[in-house]
């Protein structure tokens, strides 16, 4: 009985997932030891996965982790206190819990045109702001230089995920009863003691989730890179790459390699982890 | 709570039940996929049905995403649509794995010899696209500004370097040119290597740039020194093709070097600065010996298109005399048969009809030979390059180096 | 609320809308005075928001916040239906595979949507659903559900046991009692359904390979405004701050409920 409920209640969910997400990256795996040229197939083995790693271009790899590791690093740092001052009813809450969704909801061909207007040398917000406060004398082409245009496609980055962040680690915090924070207080804590002694340790897995999440999500940055700096090596993410690949260099089977070699090396360390806290967690 | 909840769902319900009454169109029809440039007027259309019964559904997707759709349908063995956009480059990867639909037997002999273009789309004897944006390259001046400083018209090459360091002295960034890391940049590189005699790749594909006094090396020094010296904006590292025309447009600069034949429509428009200003000019070429090259898109059917027998007659339709005027007029779609410039010229419909005029003859394709598979690879790579090196993160010796070598690579991928 | 808390917000609010305070103007002004200096930081130029209302583009975009707004419900409605149960069972009951299946629905995260494209388009194809509701609807599903499926994991992971037993001593049935917690986790539920539709609504690469004409949404219809020798920024933008527009009243709807849900344990 229990066993037949079970299966019925999760049965559509993981048939969907199978034939429409799994049977479609297997046979996409599949191919990627194939040499695909639209009318001709031929098995070459693992040569799709040498030639990816000797023809990806080196940039791309620094340039990604830097998105990594500033996105994520300042997302969850934002995110998390932010959240946490949301959890509690004030004037106005609603408004300005709406107000900060929108960026998150903001499609992304429209993000990377507004903030085109911000950056842009010569007619762009930033650089008219920094002037108008003395702190530049002539506007700056922010997005030539690689490391201001690496620091600058990231805030448009963290701009959109922290939203989406705050939303979940919000709707965890709701779930913290009360009463925890009421000890917290009785014992002589202050608010931001509260937070990182008490509830950050309650949030461990949201927190695992959501740093996971921001790393997928910066390793898969392409929209933004684009509009801001089209194929520019000094900016280049993998995705970008692998993007040329397929569309440009019409290589499916590289093209595949690539983007499970990123896939494996975003997800693994994180999973890993977890599965270990887990373990360690049931003993 | 649950009344919002049955509220959505009942929505639901009403939406997905609105989706089955869709009519059902009874007769023939056809989807094209083309550039949002494309977009047919509904009374042009119209025309069509008409006369031949046939609907036609247009979609119009951005350049970048239509490539997208149309490369992972043919990854997929099928068709994106029964009309579909591409442009040269694409015909010899494409091409070669049977995607296109053979074409020539459509066309008359008199019509091949009036359609410019017809060679950059076909491959081994086949004609796999009808061409219908005519798209060379064309210079184009702020007349005002020359004649403010007292320079005369350039010619040369060397007339033309004069006249930019002596018009940058008035106002800086005088020419306009692109060295952001997008598909438009490589563009004025090609040109100029013409423009200084000689070409970017000899028949056998070889790289003919990284010698240094090459026409493509010496084109490339003019390129990144102009920038270098400031005859350029600073920004345009961050300029695509359309920031230039737009900044041009509103009176930024004095020459768009590698401007396009479209804009003469553009350049001279209600809304444009510099309409009374603008001036197309040929392309200034070594000893006044101009040249250019087209890069003219074509409507082709693919060989897994379900309604062939009605997307052929649209595109004959379309490439009619009449047909062509009305698209050029209308929609700016600049003309692929001679015979139609040189009727739109007399009528005063086509700006600086004479320049066109004379520029025709001079229109060659980019390469010796038709464009390789691996053309698009290419182009981004050389985009990404002239970036580096315009950026100074790289000389411009060991940028046309890394682009030989590569070119070199893919040339002999299988 | 302390003094650093109300910064903190205020320099939040600031740095989230000044973006699309600049997008606004850009919206209101010309593509002309875009180009142009000292930068104009007001505009008044209504054309290109008369232009899409009314112009020629207005059918295509009421018919592209139709699409984007029909498949962003249907699609939240079906995630959530079919991940609800599944994430119940998952909070709630041991079983064989458990630890594998929960893995396989993380690892949907983490999925480059390029690796499955081109095989799920020729699947679509076979199958004639091409350019459908319906396979937008599972895509969309099929890639933004886990993330649902996790939070209201989460959620039922909260509910505390002695409600199980209760509901255990009551001789309810296994139904029964799934009724009753996914009640208790209704916060959840809704957040779960504003981040997926959320995610839909702003769905890119998706509709770009799978969608044509008929069920075109906005992401992809903001893209058109690209000519062919020059981008016309205002009205793309101001396509853009129009398709905020439904999300914002989304949000506003359904704060109170998303906010002012707390499990009250009532016996």
């Amino acid at each position: 009985m229990k066993n037949k409920f079970i299966v019925f209640m999760i049965l559509p969910f993981i048939t969907l997932l199978m034939v429409f997400i799994y049977y479609p990256f297997f046979k996409s795996i599949y191919n990627s030891f194939y040499n695909f040229n639209f009318n001709t197939r031929e098995f070459i083995g693992i040569e799709n996965y040498i030639r990816v790693i000797k023809e990806v271009h080196r940039e791309t790899f620094f340039n990604t982790a830097m998105y990594v590791f500033f996105s994520v690093i300042t997302e969850i740092v934002i995110a998390c206190p932010l959240a946490y001052i949301l959890k509690n009813k004030f004037k106005g809450r609603g408004l300005v819990i709406a107000l900060l969704i929108l960026p998150w909801i903001t499609p992304p061909a429209v993000n990377g045109v507004i903030w085109r207007w911000i950056y842009d040398g010569s007619y762009g917000l930033l650089n008219d702001i920094l002037m108008k406060l003395s702190i530049i004398d002539n506007s700056k082409v922010w997005l030539a230089s690689r490391l201001s245009s690496l620091l600058l496609i990231g805030v448009v980055h963290v701009w959109k995920v922290i939203p989406f962040m705050t939303l979940v680690f919000l709707s965890q915090l709701q779930k913290i009863p009360k009463e925890l924070y009421e000890a917290g207080r009785v014992d002589g804590l202050k608010e931001n003691q509260i937070l990182v002694k008490l509830i950050i340790p309650m949030m461990k897995s949201t927190l695992c989730l959501m740093a996971l999440q921001g790393i997928i999500s910066a390793v898969q940055i392409f929209d933004e890179v684009y509009v801001l700096t089209g194929f520019s090596l000094d900016t280049r993410s993998l995705m970008i790459e692998d993007y040329l690949m397929i569309f440009s260099n019409l290589k499916m089977g590289q093209g595949t390699a690539l983007a499970l070699i990123v896939m494996t090396v975003s997800t693994l360390p994180m999973l890993l982890y977890r599965s270990i806290r887990i373990e360690k967690e049931k003993i | 709570m649950k009344k919002i909840i049955l509220c959505i769902m009942l929505a639901g319900l009403f939406i997905a039940c609105g989706e089955k009454k869709e009519k059902q169109v009874e007769g023939k029809k056809i989807t094209v996929l083309v550039a949002p440039w494309y977009s047919f007027p509904e009374t042009l259309l119209k025309e069509f049905t008409a006369e031949s019964g046939i609907e036609v559904e247009v979609e119009n997707l951005a350049w970048d995403s239509m490539k997208n759709k149309v490369v992972t349908a043919v990854s997929a063995g099928t068709s994106p649509a029964d009309v579909a956009q591409f442009t040269g480059g694409w015909v010899g990867s494409l091409g070669k794995a049977g995607y296109f639909e053979d074409l020539s037997g459509y066309l008359t002999e008199e019509d091949k010899k009036d359609m410019a273009n017809i060679p950059l789309f076909s491959y081994e004897g086949k004609l796999f696209g009808i061409p219908t944006y005519n798209d060379f390259r064309l210079t184009y001046i702020n007349k005002k500004k020359f004649t403010d400083a007292g320079i005369e018209i350039p010619t040369t090459i060397k007339e033309l370097s004069a006249s930019l360091e002596k018009l940058n002295t008035v106002e800086k960034g005088s020419l306009m040119v692109p060295y952001s890391a997008t598909s438009a940049t490589a563009t004025p590189w090609f040109l100029m290597t013409k423009a200084y005699g000689g070409e970017v790749f000899d028949k056998n594909w070889n790289p003919l740039f990284a010698e240094k006094g090459s026409a493509g090396y010496k084109a490339m020094e003019f390129l990144i020194n102009s920038y270098k010296n400031q005859l350029v904006d600073p920004n345009a590292v961050t300029y695509s093709g359309s920031d230039i025309v737009s900044n041009f447009k509103n009176g930024k600069g004095a020459v768009d070097l590698a401007g396009w034949s479209g804009n003469v429509t553009v350049y001279t428009a209600e809304d444009s600065k510099i309409k009374d200003d603008v001036q197309a000019i040929l392309v200034p070429g070594l000893d006044g010996n101009s040249r250019t090259y087209s890069l003219a898109e074509s409507f082709g059917i693919p060989a897994k298109a379900e309604n062939k027998a009605e997307a052929i007659e649209f595109l004959l339709w379309l490439n009619r005399k009449d047909t062509m005027k009305k698209t050029f007029t209308e929609m700016g779609i600049f003309p692929n048969r001679i015979s139609v410039i040189k009727e739109l010229s007399k009528e005063g419909k086509l700006p600086f009809g004479d320049v066109v005029a004379e520029t025709l003859p001079r229109i060659e394709t980019l390469f010796v030979n038709a464009k390789p598979a691996w053309y698009s690879q290419f182009v981004t790579e050389t985009v990404t390059v002239v970036n580096q090196m315009a950026k100074g993160s790289i000389s411009v010796d060991e940028g046309l180096n890394k682009l030989s070598d590569f070119s070199i690579r893919v040339r002999d991928e299988k | 609320m302390n003094r650093k808390g109300k910064f903190f917000i205020i320099f939040m609010l600031i740095w989230s809308l000044i973006p699309l305070i600049w997008g606004i103007r850009t919206s209101l002004l010309s593509n002309n005075d875009l180009y142009v200096r000292p930068l104009k930081y007001f505009g008044t130029d209504m054309s290109s928001y008369r232009e899409l209302f009314f112009g020629k583009i207005a059918v295509k975009f009421f018919m592209a916040t139709k699409n984007s707004f029909k498949t962003s419900i249907l699609g939240t409605i079906s995630g959530i239906i079919i991940t609800i149960p599944c994430a119940y069972v998952f909070s709630k009951y041991e079983f064989i595979l458990k630890k594998t299946l929960y893995a396989l629905i993380i690892l949907v995260l983490a999925i480059p949507f390029y690796t499955i494209m081109i095989p799920l388009y020729r699947l679509a194809v076979d199958y004639s659903i091409i350019d459908t509701q319906i396979i937008l609807i599972i895509i969309y599903v099929c890639g933004y559900s886990p993330m649902s499926f996790l939070i209201m994991k989460l959620y039922f992971d909260a509910v505390p046991i002695e409600l199980e037993e209760i509901g255990m001593i009551e001789g309810a049935s296994k139904l029964r009692r799934f009724f009753t917690a996914a009640r208790l986790i209704a916060p959840g539920i809704v957040a779960a359904s504003l981040i997926m539709f959320f995610n839909i609504w702003s769905s890119f690469v998706v509709p770009l390979i799978f969608s044509m004409k008929k069920t075109k949404p906005l992401t992809i219809f903001i893209t058109e405004f690209v000519g062919k020798s020059s981008v016309n920024y205002s009205i793309m933008t101001t396509a853009g701050i129009v398709t905020l527009i439904i999300p914002i009243i989304l949000v506003c709807v359904f704060n109170r409920y998303f906010i002012d849900g707390i499990i009250t344990i009532s016996k």
